[in-house]
């Protein structure tokens, strides 16, 4: 049997920010190269959906004014969204709409943006960006994922994220919440190098770009593992890639990140 | 007092840099007689007779500023600039004070031109009081620096405000955020393309959408590359303004275009563009839109044009024993973009050497990479070598790009690299090598070593 999963990538136009086509690519690609479908349908503000029928959906990070630009469009389907993520649907948010994924986004001048309420998490617009790159260790966190034993017997790779993050809002997290890891170098959601990212079921936030999924192939391959569960309604093993070429820039992404110091300006 | 101590010790640090080759060097002169007198540059510029201009933008203005420069030095203007490259304003001071008496009571030269970047402005507008500002364009470029390009264009749009009333600011009318900057200024003018035969179809790398007057979506009728091209507000009366300097026929060469020209004096020419791409047809018409203004003719403008050659390492053509390298500078995904579709349109497979640096001139965040259609590249190589600190991203890049992993080769040292590069090529034969800033700068220093290209150096504004 060939199975395949439906990506949507929700406002590509305006909020296509830092490299978020890299995430998309490498979802599609993964799949291709194991034979697995993909079908990826991209949607703008007033265009229609049917989200019962997607198994991920990737919301990218935008500039201010793109994220204003979709958010009273994103409420409006905010509650089948919220529906399907209660029923396995797996979500990818970056940055910004990492952010419009939490319940409200308060700006530098006080406007609230309300979000949709995935996440138990809120946003507050910082004086400074919080720049660099990071390492972020999701041994703990990953414990509680679904499929979490498809991962936890291996090597590091399949438990340590890289990327870069660039924002200037700071995201707190509420008690429904988990991050996504714990930082082991860079800033994180708040700028106190604690932690990184949120997870609610198969909804995953999380500030780095890079983009986060071609130097992270676990992860990317997880979602993969998650969206055909919510298909099929069964773990479905992926054949393995030769990563290698992956493996190497998600090593040297961590010495980067341990020579390099982040910035906040 | 200050001023003459500036000027003396900035002008000792010259003649050091100089004489012990430490190469570089143009922006240390600067640095020391800014520490000394921080008012200095305002100071010296007013000395010229003709003032200031002003070129910033992200892409471009390294290109539009030689270009200008070269066709105004053939209208007979003796011009200071800063183009050896180093265009934060410590190039500037140490460009004015290599021209500068002891007492910095004069400067030789009419005319400055000044490429700054758009961090720089704020501070640069003020200070330079400059008579013309030329906006190239603003794309998304090093954001970990700048923040975001919303921003890019509103820091450039306060500073506008802070020119003289009776400065003209010069605008790419094909740009919408460049073209809405207008709003900040009275007195604009306008330079665009028109020529809808060379619209594109691609969508990476558009990096504006929307109205920055009102928010709502542009409508695009089409698009040259990125968000250049025809287009209006589909809410309020925003929309492409009509340039009086425009390009209104061109044919794209792999190596030159052949382009007419008209000017806000109505006069038309017809002329060879001596370097390829569409980015830079905007840079010539930049540079023909301020240099008619300030009285070049017809002539001076067509000749400038034809032998103009490019800025260092920017795009550059360099002879290595019997074989060529041609250096083309990548800063941000459109520019890359650019410069992959000026070379791939040509039948044969070439050799390639992609080198990305993440220094801070680099930008330290590389997900531009993935904005960028390394597709473009497939079935175009014989082969690809990834070099530089990132090697690894770029090629991780061209295997989601599906590109051929027989014809790739990770060297992540650079001189190693290039030598594996020019092996690779046959006698006569070319390597196109795509560097990011610091890795250029690498490159171009592996290459003055061996003996193949002049030192980059040159005394400021000569």
């Amino acid at each position: 049997m060939k199975y395949k999963i439906k990506i949507l990538h929700l406002y590509p136009d305006a909020m296509n920010l830092y490299g978020d086509y890299g995430n998309i690519l490498t979802l599609k690609k993964r799949c291709e190269w194991r034979g697995i479908g993909v079908e990826v349908e991209e949607i703008s503000v007033g265009d229609k959906a049917h989200f019962e029928d997607i198994d991920l959906i990737f919301l990218g990070g935008g500039q201010d004014r793109g994220q204003s630009h979709i958010a009273s469009d994103l409420q409006m389907r905010a509650p089948k969204i919220k529906e399907e993520i209660e029923k396995g649907m797996v979500a990818l948010t970056v940055c910004g709409g990492f952010q419009l994924f939490g319940k409200y986004f308060k700006t530098a001048t006080g406007e609230n943006i309300p979000g949709i309420g995935v996440f138990d998490a809120w946003t507050e617009a910082g004086s400074k960006r919080l720049i660099g790159n990071v390492i972020v260790d999701c041994r703990k966190t990953s414990s509680d994922w679904v499929l979490s034993e498809h991962f936890n017997s291996q090597e590091t790779l399949h438990t340590t994220l890289v990327g870069f993050e660039n924002h200037s809002g700071r995201t707190f997290l509420g008690q429904n919440t988990k991050p996504l890891g714990q930082i082991i170098k860079g800033l994180g959601n708040i700028g106190d190098g604690s932690f990184e990212g949120a997870v609610y079921k198969n909804a995953f936030g999380t500030y780095l770009h890079g983009p986060i999924l071609p130097k992270n192939p676990w992860f990317a391959d997880h979602l993969i593992i998650s969206a055909l569960k919510r298909r099929y309604d069964t773990y479905i093993e992926l054949k393995p890639l030769d990563d290698g070429l992956e493996k190497m820039a998600h090593e040297f992404a961590k010495i980067r990140a341990h020579n390099s110091k982040s910035a906040s300006i | 007092m200050k001023k003459f101590l500036a000027i003396f010790f900035a002008k000792m640090a010259m003649f050091f840099s100089r004489t012990l080759k430490k190469g570089g060097g143009t922006a240390l002169p600067g640095l020391i007689a800014q520490k000394i007198d921080k008012d200095i540059l305002s100071k010296l510029v007013k000395n010229l007779k003709d003032g200031v201009v002003i070129i910033t933008g992200t892409n471009g203005k390294t290109t539009t500023a030689k270009m200008a420069c070269d066709i105004l030095a053939n209208a007979g203007l003796d011009i200071v600039s800063n183009q050896s490259g180093s265009n934060l304003s410590r190039g500037l001071i140490s460009a004015l004070i290599a021209r500068s008496n002891l007492t910095g009571s004069t400067t030789k030269g009419d005319l400055a031109v000044f490429e700054i970047d758009e961090a720089t402005m704020p501070e640069a507008v003020p200070m330079l009081s400059p008579r013309y500002i030329i906006v190239t364009n603003i794309f998304r470029d090093q954001l970990d620096r700048y923040g975001e390009v919303d921003k890019t264009a509103e820091l450039i749009g306060n500073s506008l405000r802070t020119a003289p009333k009776d400065s003209t600011v010069i605008l790419n009318a094909d740009d919408p955020m460049v073209a809405s900057l207008a709003s900040y200024h009275e007195n604009t003018a306008f330079f665009g393309l028109e020529d809808s035969g060379l619209k594109t179809e691609s969508k990476l790398a558009i990096d504006n959408k929307d109205c920055l007057l009102c928010g709502a979506e542009l409508d695009f009728e089409y698009r040259y590359f990125g968000h250049l091209g025809k287009y209006k507000c589909s809410s309020c009366t925003f929309k492409r303004p009509k340039p009086e300097n425009t390009v209104y026929k061109a044919e794209l060469n792999p190596e030159n275009s052949i382009i007419s020209l008209h000017t806000s004096k109505k006069e038309n020419i017809d002329l060879t563009l001596s370097i390829p791409g569409v980015y830079n047809i905007y840079n010539a018409l930049a540079a023909t839109s301020l240099s008619s203004i300030l009285g070049a003719n017809s002539e001076q403008i067509k000749y400038g044009l034809e032998n103009f050659t490019a800025a260092w390492g920017r795009m550059e053509k360099i002879q290595v024993k019997d074989k060529y390298i041609f250096l083309l500078l990548v800063k941000n995904p459109t520019g890359f973009n650019e410069s992959l579709r000026s070379f791939i349109n040509a039948k044969e497979k070439k050799n390639f050497l992609l080198a990305l640096n993440d220094n801070f001139a680099d930008g330290t965040d590389i997900s531009w990479i993935w904005d960028s259609e390394l597709e473009l590249l497939k079935d175009k190589e014989n082969s690809i070598i990834c070099s530089g600190i990132r090697a690894e991203d770029m090629a991780l890049r061209l295997k989601y790009a599906e590109l051929d992993s027989k014809n790739i080769v990770i060297e992540k040292d650079l001189k190693k690299a290039l030598d594996i590069g020019l092996s690779s090529v046959s006698t006569g034969e070319t390597l196109y090598i795509f560097p990011t800033y610091t890795a250029m700068m690498e490159i171009r220093n592996v290459l003055v070593k061996a003996g193949y290209t002049e030192d980059f150096w040159q005394p400021p504004g000569a």
